[in-house]
C-alpha cells in the first residue's frame, strides 16, 4: 500500500513490538488497557474506565477492575477520558483510592473539556443547562408517563448522579451542585488535577503523540471535530434548512427551563413577574380564577365532579413531552464530544481505532484531516484520516454496537484490513432491561462479516466456532481460528487480545 | 358529552320579517405563518379570509364540531375565549390579525379547522365525524367535539391526540434568536400556520374514518396518515386564490409557472421542523444556483425508504406531481394564446389577465385534486392501508365520479404514481381499468348482499332525521349491530361470503388465532357503515353505501422470531360498496383475514422495525411496543427537535 510508512533507517533497528488490548469486563461500559511490550519496556495505556450508572454491584465491580489495573501496572503512562458519561468514567470515582495509589504520566482529554478554549466552555455550559433542565423535568413528569420518564431518567443516568440530591433542596441549589456534582463531570475533575499527571486537551488534526520511549507508536487525534456545526449536526449533508436548528436548542431550553422552575412544588405557581410569558399580563386568567369561571369549568374541569370537564381530556403534562426529545439531544451531542485515537504501530502501518462514542458527526470529520509528516527519507508523507481507518486491524465498537455510533460507508465499510478484529463492550441482558437497542442487530452483523467472526464480546467471550457465511463454510480458515483462539485470552475480569 | 345543535329561532325586525341568516362568517387569518421570515410573506399579501359556514357559536368558540380551550400549562394560566358572536367582532370580519392578541389564535385556529372540516364533508357528501371515544367512567361511547388547545405545549411540534381528542399546538421562540432572547420579543405560533391547523385537523378527520390507521403493520401505514394530512394542508392552501395570484404574478414568465408552483408548495410548509420534511421530494434549491428546481422522481425510494416521512414524502410528491401535470394540461391553452403560439412569453411582466386566469386554473385545479384525494378515502380497505391501496382507490373512486376522464385526471395520477415507483401489489397492468378495484365476479356475488337491502334502506331513511354527532353514531351502531345479527345468524352457506368478504365465519374453520363467541363462530365487526352521496359534473348522481368489515386474529409468535414481541394482532376485512339503485354490490376491496403472505410480510416489517427500530438515536433509546400504536403516535412524528434519518 502506497500509505505503508517505510521504517526510519535512523531509528534504532526495530525491536518486535507486542500489543495487548484488554477489555474490562464492567457490564455496560467502557474500560481498556493496552500494553505495549518491547524488549525491556513496557508501557500502559488506559482508555475509560466506567460502567452503566445503575448495573447492580457497580461500584464493586469497578473497585475489583481498578486493583487488578494497579496489580498490571503500578504506572499508566496515558490515561484517556473520552467524554462525560458515566459508563466510561465512573470508576475514577469509584475507585478513587485505588487510583491514587496508579502513578499517571500524561492524561488526554478532548479539546471540549479545555477550560480555557471558549467554544468549549459555551458548550459545556449548553450541556450543563440542558442536563439540569431535564432533571428537573422529569420530576415533574406523572405516573402515567412512567414509560417515558423512565426512559429519560435511563438517558440520565449516563450523567451519573448529582451529589447532595434530595426533593427538599430547591432547584437553585440542586442546579448549583449538580453542574458540578454528577459523578462524569465529577471524574472529569478528579483526571484534570491529578498533580502527578500533564494533562491535554487533544484536538483533531495535532501532529500525532509519541510516550516517551515508544517511538514506534504514534497517536494520531481523530476526533472531536472543532466546528460546533460538525458537533450538533446529528447528519451530514442534510438539507441546509433543519427546520428549528439545533443551535436554537438554548432558547428553547431557556423556555422551557423557566417554565419548570416556575412550576417546582405546583404546577400552578403564582405568575408573578414571569419574563416568559407569550402574552402580555391583560390576557391572561389565572388558574384561580379559571376555576371559577363557567366556561374552564365545563370545557377543562379542575376536579371530579359531573359539571366539571372530564379529566382524559386535560393536558396539564403534555407539554413535557419535549423531554424524551431533548434527553436524546443531549445524549448525541455529549457522544459526539468523544476523543478519538487512531493508534498507529507505526512499523506494520497497523491502525487501533478508539473512538469513544463518536456519533455520526464526529467520524464524518476524519475523512477530512491530513497530516504531513517527515518521511523516513526525508520527504513529506501525507497522511489521510481516511488511510488510517483503512489500515484499521482493531476496532473497539462505539457506544456498546448501537446504530449510530458507527458509520456504514465512510466508517465500517472504509476498512479494509482482513485481519480486523473488534471488541465489543456490551452486556445485552442489561441493555435488554432498560429496552435499548445494544447492539443494533444488522450493525452487529456487519461486524461479524467484516471481522469474519472475530467479534469479541463483553458478555459472550470467544466465540464457541468460526462464524459459518450463507454457504455453510466457515469464514475462517481453520488456521486462521487457531491463531485468533491463541492470541486471545477469556477471563471472568476481562479478555485479552494480542497482536505480535 | 353530546350536544343538540341548537338552531335558535331567527331574529325578527319589528315587523316580523325574519332576517336570513348568512351562509358564511367571514373571519380574518394569517396565509402565511407570521413569524418566521418567509420571503413570501413580505411580499404582500399575507392576510385573507376564511369562510367558515354559519354555525351557532358560544365563546370559546365553541360549536358543533370543535372547540377551542386556551389553556397555556407551561405558563400556567388560561387565556379568555373570544366570542365571535359579538357585533364588534362580527362586523369586522373577525378580530384584527395579531400575534400578540390570543383571542385571535382562538379565531384562526377555528377558521382553519372549520375550512378543513368543510372540504371533507363536501368531498364526501357526507357529515364528518371525529373517531369514537368511550369514555371509562360512564361506559359510554360517544363522538364529543374536537378539542383545540392553541398554546398547549412550549416545543416546536403540534400533533393530534387520538386518546384526548384533541389537537395540541406548541410554541417555542424564533429560530436564529439571540440565546437570552425574551419570549415576548420573537415566538413562533404553530397555532397561526393554516398548513399546520389543516394538517392536523387532518389527521382528526382521517382518524374519524379509519380508526385502524394508527396500527404500524406496514411501512405505508404511518407515512399514509403523515402523507394524507399534508397533502390536505398543501393543495387547501392552494385553493386560497388571492394568495396564489399574488405569486404568480411575481413570476418572470415562462412555464416556470409550474416550478413556482412547486416552489411554494415547500415554502408554505417551511420551517416548522418536520412539515417541510414531507414536501422534501417534490423539490430543492439548488446550492449551486440558489434556484428552486424539481427533484427528478426517484422509482427507487419507495423501495428503499422505510421511515414515515421520507415514505409519506414520496406519496405527497406524487400527488403533487399529478396536481402539476393537471395544472399543466389546464392552463396549455392559455400559453397558447398569450405567447401567440410560439410558446415563449414577452420579458416582464405576466399580463394581469393571464395572471388571474393561471390563478384561477391553480385554485380549481387544487380543489378538483383535493376533492379526488377526499374522495378516495371511502374505497380504501379498513385496515392495512397501502399507497398502492390508494392510488387504486383514487382511481375507482374517480371513474365512479365521473365516467369519461375527459381531462385526464386519472391518467395524471397514473403517471405520477408510475413515475415514482409506486405500483399496487397484484395488478396486471398499469391501466385504468385493471386498477379499479374489482366488482363482483358474478351474478351470485352481486347479489350476495341483497339481504341487507331493507336494514340498509331503513338506515338511510333514519339518517334524513339524524342532525346530531350523537344521532348519527347511535344510527351507526344500530344499522352495525342489525348487520352483525344477520349476517352471524341468516347466511347458512358461508363459504361464498367469505370469498367476498375475506373474513372466517366457519366455526369449523383451522384458522389460528380468531377469537370466537361461545358456539364456536369466529367474531368479526362491521366496522362502518356510511352513505356517500354525490353529485358529479353533468349531474352525474351517486348514491351509495360503503360497508367495511374488520376480523382480528391474535397470534402467538414464536419466541425469538420477532424480538420483544409475543403475540401480534393481525386484521383483515373489507370494504364494500353498494350501489342503492339498483341495490348491488359495486366493488368490493379486500384484505383476507387468512392471507398467509400478507402476515409473513408483516412479521418481517416488525423484525425489522424491532432490530433497527428505525435509524435513529430515538430509536436506540425508545423502543416502544412494537406492533401497537404508542400512547402518542403523532407526537413522536411531528417532533422537530430530533431530525430523522432519511
Amino acid at each position: 500500500m502506497s500509505n505503508q510508512p517505510v521504517p526510519d533507517p535512523n531509528a534504532p533497528a526495530a525491536q518486535p513490538l507486542r500489543v495487548r488490548v484488554r477489555m474490562y469486563r464492567s457490564g455496560l461500559g467502557d474500560c481498556f488497557l493496552i500494553s505495549f511490550f518491547q524488549a525491556g519496556s513496557k508501557h500502559h495505556v488506559l482508555i475509560d474506565c466506567g460502567v452503566y450508572q445503575s448495573t447492580p454491584d457497580a461500584a464493586a465491580t469497578m473497585q475489583a477492575i481498578a486493583r487488578h489495573i494497579r496489580k498490571t501496572t503500578r504506572r499508566l503512562d496515558l490515561v484517556v477520558a473520552t467524554h462525560e458519561h458515566t459508563d466510561h468514567l465512573s470508576g475514577f470515582q469509584q475507585a478513587q483510592d485505588t487510583f491514587d495509589q496508579i502513578a499517571m504520566q500524561q492524561i488526554w482529554l478532548a479539546w471540549t473539556e479545555d477550560p480555557v478554549n471558549p467554544l468549549a466552555t459555551k458548550l459545556r455550559q449548553e450541556r450543563s443547562l440542558a442536563l439540569n433542565t431535564l432533571r428537573a423535568a422529569v420530576q415533574l413528569m406523572p405516573a402515567e408517563q412512567d414509560y417515558q420518564s423512565q426512559t429519560v431518567r435511563g438517558l440520565l443516568n449516563f450523567f451519573g448522579e448529582p451529589i447532595n440530591v434530595s426533593t427538599g433542596v430547591s432547584l437553585a441549589a440542586s442546579f448549583a451542585a449538580s453542574s458540578s456534582g454528577s459523578t462524569a463531570r465529577r471524574a472529569l475533575d478528579y483526571l484534570a488535577s491529578r498533580s502527578d499527571a500533564t494533562v491535554a486537551y487533544c484536538q483533531p488534526g495535532e501532529p500525532p503523540r509519541f510516550l516517551p520511549g515508544l517511538p514506534g507508536v504514534r497517536f494520531f487525534v481523530l476526533g472531536p471535530p472543532t466546528s460546533e456545526a460538525l458537533l450538533k449536526k446529528t447528519l451530514p449533508g442534510k438539507k441546509a434548512q433543519e427546520g428549528y436548528g439545533l443551535s436554537d436548542q438554548v432558547s428553547l431550553i431557556n423556555s422551557f427551563l423557566t417554565a419548570i422552575q416556575q412550576s417546582q412544588g405546583s404546577l400552578f405557581a403564582g405568575s408573578g413577574n414571569r419574563q416568559d410569558l407569550p402574552f402580555d399580563p391583560q390576557y391572561q386568567v389565572s388558574h384561580d380564577h379559571a376555576s371559577l369561571d363557567p366556561f374552564f369549568i365545563e370545557h377543562y374541569g379542575f376536579g371530579d365532579g359531573v359539571e366539571q370537564g372530564v379529566a382524559w381530556r386535560r393536558i396539564d403534562r403534555d407539554w413535557l413531552g419535549v423531554t424524551s426529545e431533548l434527553a436524546l439531544q443531549l445524549d448525541q451531542a455529549t457522544n459526539n464530544t468523544s476523543l478519538v485515537l487512531a493508534i498507529e504501530l507505526v512499523e506494520s502501518g497497523q491502525v487501533l481505532l478508539f473512538p469513544g462514542d463518536a456519533q455520526v458527526g464526529n467520524w464524518l470529520s476524519w475523512t477530512d484531516l491530513s497530516w504531513d509528516l517527515p518521511g523516513p527519507d526525508g520527504a513529506t508523507q501525507t497522511i489521510h484520516g481516511g488511510d488510517l481507518i483503512a489500515r484499521t486491524v482493531f476496532y473497539k465498537v462505539g457506544h456498546h454496537g448501537s446504530h449510530n455510533a458507527t458509520l456504514r460507508e465512510k466508517g465500517l465499510e472504509l476498512m479494509q484490513s482482513s485481519q480486523l478484529v473488534a471488541m465489543l463492550p456490551v452486556q445485552r441482558a442489561m441493555a435488554e432491561r432498560q429496552k435499548w437497542s445494544m447492539p443494533f442487530p444488522q450493525l452487529y452483523q456487519r461486524l461479524q462479516e467484516k471481522t469474519r467472526g472475530r467479534l469479541l464480546r463483553l458478555d459472550d467471550g470467544l466465540p464457541a466456532a468460526p462464524l459459518l457465511a450463507e454457504n455453510g463454510l466457515p469464514l475462517l480458515t481453520q488456521a486462521e481460528w487457531k491463531a485468533f483462539q491463541h492470541k486471545t485470552s477469556v477471563q471472568p475480569l476481562y479478555i485479552d487480545y494480542t497482536l505480535e | 358529552m353530546d350536544r343538540q345543535l341548537k338552531t335558535a329561532s331567527p331574529p325578527r325586525n319589528e315587523h316580523g320579517t325574519a332576517i336570513a341568516r348568512p351562509a358564511y362568517r367571514r373571519l380574518r387569518g394569517y396565509a402565511f405563518d407570521p413569524s418566521l421570515s418567509v420571503q413570501l410573506a413580505t411580499m404582500g399579501v399575507n392576510e385573507i379570509i376564511f369562510r367558515v359556514d354559519w354555525e351557532e357559536l358560544t365563546k370559546g368558540p365553541v360549536g358543533e364540531y370543535v372547540e377551542v380551550v386556551d389553556f397555556d400549562p407551561a405558563s400556567a394560566c388560561f387565556y379568555e375565549p373570544v366570542d365571535l358572536n359579538d357585533p364588534l367582532v362580527l362586523a369586522q370580519d373577525g378580530l384584527s390579525p395579531s400575534e400578540g392578541n390570543p383571542q385571535f389564535h382562538q379565531q384562526m385556529v377555528y377558521a382553519v379547522a372549520m375550512t378543513t372540516v368543510k372540504n371533507f364533508e363536501n368531498s364526501l357528501g357526507r357529515k364528518a365525524l371525529w373517531a369514537v371515544q368511550w369514555d371509562p367512567q360512564t361506559d359510554q361511547e360517544s363522538i364529543p367535539r374536537l378539542r383545540i388547545y392553541p398554546h398547549a405545549l412550549r416545543m416546536p411540534n403540534a400533533y393530534y391526540s387520538p386518546n384526548k381528542k384533541a389537537l395540541l399546538f406548541g410554541y417555542f421562540p424564533t429560530p436564529g434568536g439571540l440565546p437570552q432572547q425574551q419570549l415576548p420579543g420573537g415566538i413562533v405560533f404553530t397555532c397561526l400556520s393554516h398548513d399546520v391547523v389543516a394538517h392536523e385537523t387532518t389527521h382528526a378527520l382521517l382518524d374519524g374514518m379509519h380508526r385502524l390507521y394508527v396500527e404500524p403493520s406496514h411501512p405505508d401505514v404511518l407515512a399514509f396518515h403523515e402523507a394524507f394530512a399534508d397533502i390536505v394542508a398543501l393543495l387547501q392552501h392552494f385553493t386560497f386564490q388571492d394568495v396564489l395570484r399574488h405569486q404568480i404574478a411575481k413570476t418572470r414568465g415562462g412555464l416556470q409557472s409550474q416550478n413556482l408552483l412547486g416552489e411554494l408548495a415547500q415554502q408554505f410548509g417551511q420551517a416548522i421542523g418536520n412539515y417541510g420534511a414531507l414536501r422534501d421530494a417534490i423539490g430543492q434549491v439548488d446550492p449551486a444556483t440558489h434556484k428552486w428546481q424539481p427533484l427528478v422522481p426517484d422509482p427507487q425510494k419507495y423501495q428503499l425508504v422505510i421511515e414515515p416521512h421520507a415514505r409519506g414524502s414520496i406519496l405527497v410528491a406524487a400527488v403533487f406531481a399529478a396536481y402539476l401535470s393537471i395544472y399543466r394540461s389546464r392552463v396549455e391553452d392559455l400559453f397558447r394564446i398569450a405567447t401567440g403560439g410560439s410558446g415563449v412569453l414577452a420579458p416582464g411582466a405576466l399580463h394581469p389577465d393571464l395572471v388571474d386566469r393561471l390563478t384561477y386554473e391553480a385554485a380549481k385545479s387544487a380543489r378538483h385534486v383535493l376533492n379526488m384525494c377526499i374522495r378516495a378515502l371511502d374505497y380504501c380497505p379498513p385496515v392495512e392501508i397501502t399507497f398502492g391501496d390508494y392510488l387504486r382507490a383514487l382511481i375507482t373512486a374517480d371513474a365512479d365520479l365521473m365516467p369519461e376522464d375527459e381531462r385526464g385526471y386519472r391518467v395524471a395520477f397514473i403517471e405520477a404514481f408510475r413515475l415514482w415507483g409506486i405500483y399496487p401489489r397484484d395488478v396486471r397492468s398499469f391501466s385504468i381499468e385493471s386498477l379499479r378495484w374489482p366488482g363482483p365476479r358474478d351474478e351470485g356475488e352481486r347479489l350476495a348482499l341483497s339481504l341487507v337491502e331493507a336494514p340498509v334502506r331503513e338506515f338511510l331513511a333514519r339518517l334524513e332525521h339524524a342532525k346530531t354527532q350523537a344521532a348519527l353514531l347511535y344510527e351507526n351502531r344500530r344499522i352495525a349491530a342489525i348487520l352483525h345479527r344477520m349476517i352471524s345468524t341468516q347466511i347458512r352457506d358461508v363459504q361464498p361470503f367469505e370469498n367476498l368478504t375475506g373474513l372466517i365465519l366457519d366455526r369449523n374453520s383451522p384458522v389460528t388465532g380468531l377469537r370466537r363467541r361461545p358456539s364456536g363462530q369466529p367474531k368479526f365487526e362491521v366496522y362502518g357503515s356510511q352513505p356517500a352521496l354525490r353529485v358529479g359534473p353533468g349531474f352525474h348522481y351517486l348514491k351509495q353505501v360503503v360497508l367495511s368489515f374488520v376480523q382480528t386474529r391474535q397470534l402467538e409468535l414464536p419466541s425469538g422470531s420477532v424480538p420483544g414481541l409475543q403475540s401480534i394482532l393481525f386484521r383483515g376485512g373489507c370494504t364494500m360498496i353498494l350501489n342503492l339503485d339498483p341495490f348491488e354490490l359495486k366493488y368490493r376491496i379486500v384484505k383476507p383475514v387468512d392471507d398467509a403472505h400478507r402476515l409473513q410480510r408483516q412479521l418481517n416489517y416488525l423484525r425489522e422495525m424491532s432490530g433497527t427500530a428505525g435509524s435513529s438515536l430515538r430509536a436506540t433509546y425508545f423502543q416502544n411496543e412494537w406492533g401497537r400504536p404508542a400512547a402518542e403516535p403523532f407526537a413522536v412524528l411531528h417532533s422537530a427537535i430530533l431530525p430523522e434519518e432519511s
